[in-house]
Formats: C-alpha cells, structure tokens, sequence
C-alpha cells in the first residue's frame, strides 16, 4: 500500500484520564485503548462503540496488544502484566518483576514472546504462555521509556532517559549494541515488519532510523519539539510518530521524508497503532482522547 | 464531629441512613425545619459579603502560570511562552488566554510565602500552621466567620465546601470547625459517602427528589416507631431539614442553569484528575459556588483539579499543565463574568491558591516537585483594586525579590472584606484563650484596599 496523502477523522474517542496506549485487533475489527484511568476500553472500529472495558490494574495502563484466541495483554504503571480473556473481561494471569512502574512493553508478532522496561532501568523478556520472566538485562543508567521486539522474538531493543538505545540478544541474554546519537531521552522505538530496520524517536524531536545490527542509516528532524511515539505501518512502506504539539506525522520509510503532518490532539501523543490493513490509524493523547482516522490516497 | 452509628440502612435511592445523619451532623446546628421555610419564602435576596476559595491540589507551578522566565537557563524556563494580557506590562502563560483578557479584574501574588510546606489544604483553609494549634484547633475561615457572623438566611449554611473527598485525604479537607465549635464545621456534601456528591445530587439524586422525600418520610416515620432517633440531638434532626430543603438542594443542582450558563463554565470529566488520588477538575464546582453564594453562603471553598505535577510516568508538568489550565482558565474566567454580570464582583472575593510553588528546575522526568520557598496566588472581587502584580521572583523563580506576601495577610485581607478587623477580633480557644484570626504582624494587603 502507498503512503497515505491524507486522513479523515471517523470517531473521537474518551477516556477518564490521558491515554496512553492503543493497538487494533489481529482481524481489525476492534480497537483496545489503555489508559491513566487504570482501565483499557474495547471499541468496535467500524462504529465507534464502547463495547467493554477491563478493570483491574491499580495504576494507569501503558501498552495493550491483542493475542491469538481472544486474549489481550497489557501492562500497567502498577508493575503488572496482565493476559485477559476477551469473551468474559476477566485477567486470566498476572505477572510481576519489575521494581518500579513499568512504562513500556511490547510483544512478538505469535504473541509468545513479550518485553517491558521501567523506571527500575531495566528491560525483562516474558514468556506469555507460561508467564514466567526469561530473561533481564540491566545497562541503562536511567528509566527505561521504550521497547521493542522483533517479529520474530528474538533481539530486543530499548531506549530511555539515558538517551541510548541497546540491542539485545534473548537468546544468548546479552547485548549486542549500544547506539548513540539522540541529545534528550529515547521516548518510541519500532522495528520494521521484515525486522530489517530499527526507528526511534526521541525528545530531542528527531527521528532516527537504524539497521538491525546498529548502524545509523537516517536521521529526521522534526518542529514537534519531543516525539513520543512511533508504529510501523504492515507494509513497512510508512510509519507514523506523535509527538508533545499533538501533531500526527506520517513518514515515508522509502523516501526518508515526512510525507503528512496533521494537527491531531491538544495534547501529547502517547500511542499510535495502525490497522493491520493499514486503513486505519489510531492516536491516543493526555488530552484524554483517542482518534480514529481513515486512511486516504 | 460527634457521629452515632446507626444500623446500616439505604434508601432506594442508595444513600444510606448512616450518611444523611453524618450530614446533618456536620453544620447545621440550630438550624430547623420551620427556619429553612421562612428562608424559602423570603422574597429577595439580599446581597452580602462572601468569598470563593479555589484550592488547586496539590500546588500549582507559579512560574509556568502567572510568572513565567522566559530568560532563564533551559532546565528552569519551561515549555511555555508568556502573553500580554489587558494591563500592560503584565503576562502570565500562554495557556490562559482569557484569563490574560480579564488582568484587570485579577491581583496576582508573584511572592507568596509563608508555606509549611506540606501537602494538604490546611494552611489555605486556616491561614496557619498545623503544627503548635491551640485547643481545639484552628478554624478554617469559614468556620470562623459561621462563628463571627451567622447565617445570612436561615436553611443555607455560612460554611459550604465542595471539596470532594480522596484518597490523599488532607487535600480534600473540607476545612475543620476548631475551637469555633462544631456547629460552625462546613456543610460537605461531597465530602461524604459516595452517593452523595454533587455529581449525584443533580443526576441521580434529584432527579429521583420525590422518591427520595418519600424515603425520609419513611424513615422518620419508622425511626419514630422505633425510637431510634430519640436523643441523638437536634444536629440529627436537621439532617432532614437539610435534606428537605429545596433551597440548598437548588443551588447544589447547578443543571438548574440555562444551558448557555453551563457551556460557559464547560462540561468537564468527573473522573479524578492525574494519579486519581485527588478531586476531578469540574467548572460545576465553581458554578454551584456562586449559586451557594446566591442562597446565602458566606464562604465556599473547593478543592479543583490535581497539581501535584511531578513528572512521568504521570505525565510531565507541562503535559499536567496543558490539560489543566485551558479547563482552569474557562472556569475562572467564567466565574469570574458571572459574578460581574450577576451584579456580585464587589460583594463576592474570589482566592486561588495551592500549598506551595514548584521547583525551579524542571526534574529528570519532566516534573516540578515541592517549593515551599515562594507560590503564587490570585484575587479577584470584592471591590478591591485589581489589574496589578503584587511581589516578585528573582531571576529563576526560587524566592522573593520584593513584597513577599505570607498566607495571613491574604487571610486578613478576606476577613476585612467581610467586615472583619482581623487584627483585633479573637475568639475564644478550648482553653479559654483568646486567639487572634490573624496573627495581628499581618494586616490586610494595602495593595488591594
């Protein structure tokens, strides 16, 4: 699919408190947004509608993500993962390591395979299935803000306050690189879909992206100020970043160039997601709202 | 408070027994059916001297709000531009617009001092430390002018606080009776059981007002019966009065405003802002403020919004900030148009404060934690002198540089808006001691008389 020249806005979404985190469904029908509110909300994409929300996490939820056989994981500032059974709202598992609010996360594209980073500096790998913690590796000198984790589970990246981004290996539990290069705090970091390349953002207002061995391959500047978040359209012909002026950015992966700026929320954009189609985009802000875009060419 | 438990019981509407005692018992001593009916059915409502204390939880950042350095080093300077504002020579933060449109109606402390330093709404309740009271306590000002000066009107309490309850308990202080004696404690609806909110009151509660009245007639009648309210005092009884009363009940029922009214002021989310631990940032507070005012009340305190912005993960103090004062500059602006157009900006002192300031510079997760060396506060109303800035910063915000203003003499300046020479007048402590309202060092601010 081509870039997107433009987007539409279908549904303007709310929460409670600031929204942190949002993620379409593996079939695109529904949309899962997690919050400050301490809950995640369910919403039909098509229509907009609240269909349900899961209650149970004691502080404000940071990243969701849907998971084969109607199951949904996400995890929270109270430190706790958690994996819910969508057909009856309940947490069937719940699991814990981390010292200090857990801020970031991220999974394998089967689901299997889940990593965070916290504000006790460290990144742990999570096997879903059994929820037992894998692996943990320690280096960052500051609050880990971002992870992420190859389609095929496994190198892991992370970035954080220190302003490094560190590849690591899971399988050897080491790691592997220790890039440098952003002036302020690594705020969002993706892999490509073919797991080729890695991009990041910073609040240093820069986009950079990498090669999964570390080399530096582009560096993007923007007028946001500070980004905060980025994602991978499924093509990988396109990704989009949000950023502390509300403003949507979408980039052309091929071109290296910004390609759409959309003034988007009155606030910081905490997550973004994109439709596994790539026909939809979905914001989430501090301003408490989420925004549901079609996508136009 | 003196509090009788009771067997626990709830009406159909969901509010339980235990809560209406609790209620009634909380200020309303010598008030009674009868009075609440002559105040009803008084044509006209003459105006009287009143004060709107706005507490912002948590403490607000002075220098991202009313007092911004554009000039100093990045780690302290912020993410905000200032603006003018219709005094010249005056700006205050990009992110109240209509508020810089109002300058003139606003005195701005720059210099506030005098902080303790601790979390709580004491000290802009009181005026005092919490620490060495005498006994019984420091009354809040409400209390004390409910002492001082009585009810306007029978039915409608001197003392109102909107404050509602949460978790961080000592920020939802609706403000205590101390040794002015319990009768003169604040009537807090929101202060209580859950049912009991404001929120509730114009949704649930009254929109159920007849099956609810048929509720407390039932219950008088079955508590009758059963002698369960025998001996419990009048404080008891006037629960029902309170709770029958349409005049109070109508100035909490802020729906009862034109829809112009409430678009003004704006709608606003009733979830808890930030951490969840403090009260929600509703402009329903400030409008059911001025309606309180209007039925009688001499001092309305609440507590608005969450400003304790320490940074991530709960968000930086500028993304805090973003979302707080565009609601916060609505509100106040709106309150601020009410009271003139309604006729009340000379009656009616508006103060908006918080405990303390914020740290010069800005923490590694984005956040300004606790300065107790210098805050800022704002004045509107009362007739007083406005369009001005009283006191400032040195060059990075960290102390005074000149006029520093401590908490007392803003208090002393309310009472003397509401007749009070708080440098002579005392009242009485539990130990027989009189006691100053004010610590007479402290006069009421010339600036603005």
């Amino acid at each position: 699919m081509s870039v997107p020249s433009q987007l539409e806005a279908v549904h303007h979404l709310t929460h409670g408190n600031s929204v942190y985190a949002a993620a379409f469904s593996t079939d695109g029908r529904q949309l899962a947004t997690g919050s400050l509110d301490n809950t995640i909300k369910l919403w039909d994409v098509v229509t907009g509608e609240h269909v349900g929300t899961l209650k149970g996490h004691g502080d404000g939820v940071t990243f969701v993500a849907y998971l084969p056989n109607q199951r949904l994981i996400s995890a929270g500032l109270d430190r706790a993962i958690k994996v819910w059974n969508l057909e009856t709202s309940v947490a069937e598992a719940s699991f814990s390591g981390h010292q200090n609010y857990l801020t970031c996360a991220a999974i394998d594209r089967v689901g299997v395979r889940a990593t965070s980073g916290s504000f006790d500096n460290s990144v742990r790998v999570w096997d879903v299935t059994t929820t037992a913690q894998t692996a943990e590796f320690t280096g960052h000198t500051a609050a880990v803000q971002a992870v992420a984790i190859t389609s095929d589970g496994k190198c892991v990246a992370s970035g954080g306050n220190d302003q490094t981004i560190r590849l690591w290996d899971v399988e050897s539990r080491e790691a592997s690189h220790t890039l440098s290069g952003h002036a302020r705090a690594v705020e969002g970091l993706a892999f490509s879909p073919d797991d080729r390349e890695l991009v990041s953002v910073s609040a240093d207002g820069h986009l950079r992206f990498w090669s999964r061995d570390g080399a530096p391959v582009a560096d993007l500047a923007t007028t946001s100020g500070s980004l905060k978040s980025v994602g991978f359209a499924p093509s990988g012909e396109w990704l989009i970043t949000g950023g502390t002026d509300g403003t949507l950015r979408i980039w052309d992966t091929a071109q290296r160039r910004e390609a759409l700026a959309v003034p988007a929320h009155r606030n910081t954009i905490y997550g973004v997601a994109i439709h596994p189609a790539g026909t939809h985009i979905a914001t989430a802000g501090f301003d408490r709202s989420i925004h549901v875009w079609r996508v136009a060419r | 408070m003196s509090r009788k438990t009771l067997p626990s019981s709830k009406f159909c509407d969901g509010i339980s027994r235990r809560t209406m005692l609790q209620i009634g018992g909380l200020a309303l001593g010598g008030l009674g059916l009868p009075d609440l009916l002559r105040a009803e059915a008084a044509a006209g409502k003459k105006s009287h001297k009143a004060v709107i204390m706005v507490f912002l939880s948590g403490g607000p950042p002075h220098q991202d709000m009313v007092d911004l350095k554009p000039d100093a080093p990045v780690e302290i300077r912020g993410e905000f531009q200032p603006i003018a504002t219709n005094v010249p020579g005056i700006e205050i933060c990009e992110h109240l617009p209509r508020l810089a449109q109002r300058t003139d109606r606003l005195s701005i402390i720059r210099s506030l001092v005098g902080s303790e330093g601790r979390h709580a709404a004491f000290q802009c309740m009181t005026g005092r430390s919490v620490l060495n009271q005498p006994a019984g306590g420091w009354p809040a000002l409400g209390a004390a002018v409910s002492k001082l000066q009585g009810p306007v009107r029978d039915g409608t309490p001197p003392f109102v606080s909107l404050s509602p309850r949460m978790r961080n308990a000592p920020w939802g202080d609706p403000g205590q009776s101390g040794f002015a004696g319990q009768a003169h404690a604040p009537f807090a609806p929101n202060a209580e059981a859950a049912q009991f909110t404001l929120n509730g009151l114009s949704v649930a509660g009254l929109n159920n007002r007849k099956a609810l009245l048929n509720s407390i007639d039932r219950l008088q009648h079955d508590a009758s019966r059963s002698g369960a309210l025998e001996g419990l005092g009048k404080q008891y009884q006037t629960a029902f009065d309170i709770l029958t009363s349409s005049q109070l009940m109508d100035a909490l029922d802020v729906e009862q405003e034109p829809p112009e009214v409430l678009a003004r002021y704006g709608r606003c989310a009733s979830e808890n802002a930030g951490y969840g631990d403090a009260g929600p940032l509703r402009n329903e507070y400030l409008l059911a403020a001025r309606r309180l005012v209007e039925a009688g009340a001499r001092v309305v305190t609440l507590a608005y919004g969450r400003w304790d912005w320490h940074g991530r993960p709960h968000g930086t103090n500028f993304e805090n900030a973003r979302d707080h004062f565009p609601v916060f500059d609505q509100g106040l602006t709106a309150l601020l148009d009410d009271l003139e157009e309604r006729g009340l900006d000379r009656d009616v002192s508006v103060v908006v404060w918080g405990e303390f300031g914020r740290t010069p510079v800005i923490n590694a997760h984005g956040g300004r934690d606790h300065w107790p060396q210098v805050g800022c506060a704002m004045l509107a109303g009362g007739g007083m002198r406005h369009g001005q800035v009283i006191g400032s910063t040195n060059r990075l915000g960290e102390y005074p540089m000149d006029r520093p203003v401590h908490f007392q003499e803003v208090f002393a300046t309310l009472y003397h808006h509401l007749g009070i020479d708080s440098t002579h007048t005392t009242l009485t402590d539990r130990s027989g001691r009189p006691q100053f309202l004010v610590d007479p060092m402290y006069p009421p601010l010339p600036e603005v008389l």
